[in-house]
């Protein structure tokens, strides 16, 4: 099970932290992973989870809103007050046509399996020397 | 956050980690705020003559960046942001409230960068956004 909680300085600022350790403790066996944010501040911390039809938002989500989600179920896409439905669809996220920031919120920043499983080599000198 | 007690000697022994250095005389600063939490009334011969600059000329540096303090610094350090878009959103009032209730530990910081969560603060190095008294109180030491 992947939940997402944005790891940047502005989630942060708004105490994404605090919430990721909260789901830690309070969701066994959950892979949590400190995305980049979409860029949508309002909605910050907005945490999401993988669920079969896509990534699903909660937002802006506090370490007080985290038993309530939990008792919604919201590991597998369950509906709360804070539901913002499937993250692509949020109409804000929806109308843009992302280049520069097309990956920031989707991959795991770290993660270069992450950022090849996304269809990127670019950090492979021997492929971007053929291509 | 725990500080050396400055002496001369310990901050020449700051400066003496930046001989290699051209044109350091803010990173001389910094690094003595660093180890010392302010840059002490001495500190300012010091470093000019250790960089052989006049101390007027330190003097301008240490003066002109609000983030360099010259007196010990308070156990917390918080800062309000006062810029425009943190204004807009009711900063003013919060630096009021602050400052009547954490008094000195209070200045004015001038944008985080984190404009779209604002009203900003900064406590002891961590922004906060959408800051409130109650929420500067939590970080506090």
């Amino acid at each position: 099970m992947k939940i997402y909680v944005p790891g940047d300085s502005a989630a942060i600022s708004v105490g994404a932290d605090d919430v990721a350790a909260a789901i830690a403790h309070k969701v066994t066996g959950a892979t949590i992973i400190r995305n980049g944010s979409r860029g949508a501040l309002w909605l910050e911390p907005m945490v999401e989870v993988e669920t079969e039809k896509g990534r699903v938002a909660y937002g802006p989500v506090s370490v007080e809103d985290i038993d309530s989600l939990v008792a919604a179920d919201f590991m597998h896409g369950g509906t709360h007050k804070l539901s913002l439905g499937e993250s692509e669809k949020i109409e804000w996220l929806a109308s843009q046509d992302r280049v520069t920031f097309k990956r920031v919120g989707i991959i795991d920043p770290l993660s270069l399996s992450d950022y090849e499983a996304h269809g990127n080599r670019g950090w492979d000198r021997d492929e971007c020397a053929f291509h | 956050m725990k500080y050396s007690t400055w002496s001369q000697e310990a901050a020449l022994a700051v400066l003496a980690t930046l001989r290699e250095e051209k044109g350091a005389v803010l990173m001389a600063l910094q690094a003595l705020q660093k180890e010392f939490g302010y840059v002490h009334k001495e500190d300012v011969t010091l470093v000019a003559n250790f960089f052989n600059k006049s101390r007027a000329d330190i003097h301008g540096v240490l003066t002109f960046y609000h983030d360099l303090l010259t007196e010990a610094p308070t156990e917390n350090q918080i800062s309000v942001c006062v810029a425009e878009a943190c204004q807009a959103v009711g900063s003013r009032q919060l630096e009021k409230d602050a400052k009547a209730k954490f008094g000195k530990e209070v200045h004015d910081g001038y944008c985080f960068g984190n404009c779209a969560l604002g009203p900003c603060a900064m406590v002891n190095g961590a922004i906060l956004g959408r800051a409130s008294v109650e929420k500067i109180a939590q970080a506090r030491i």
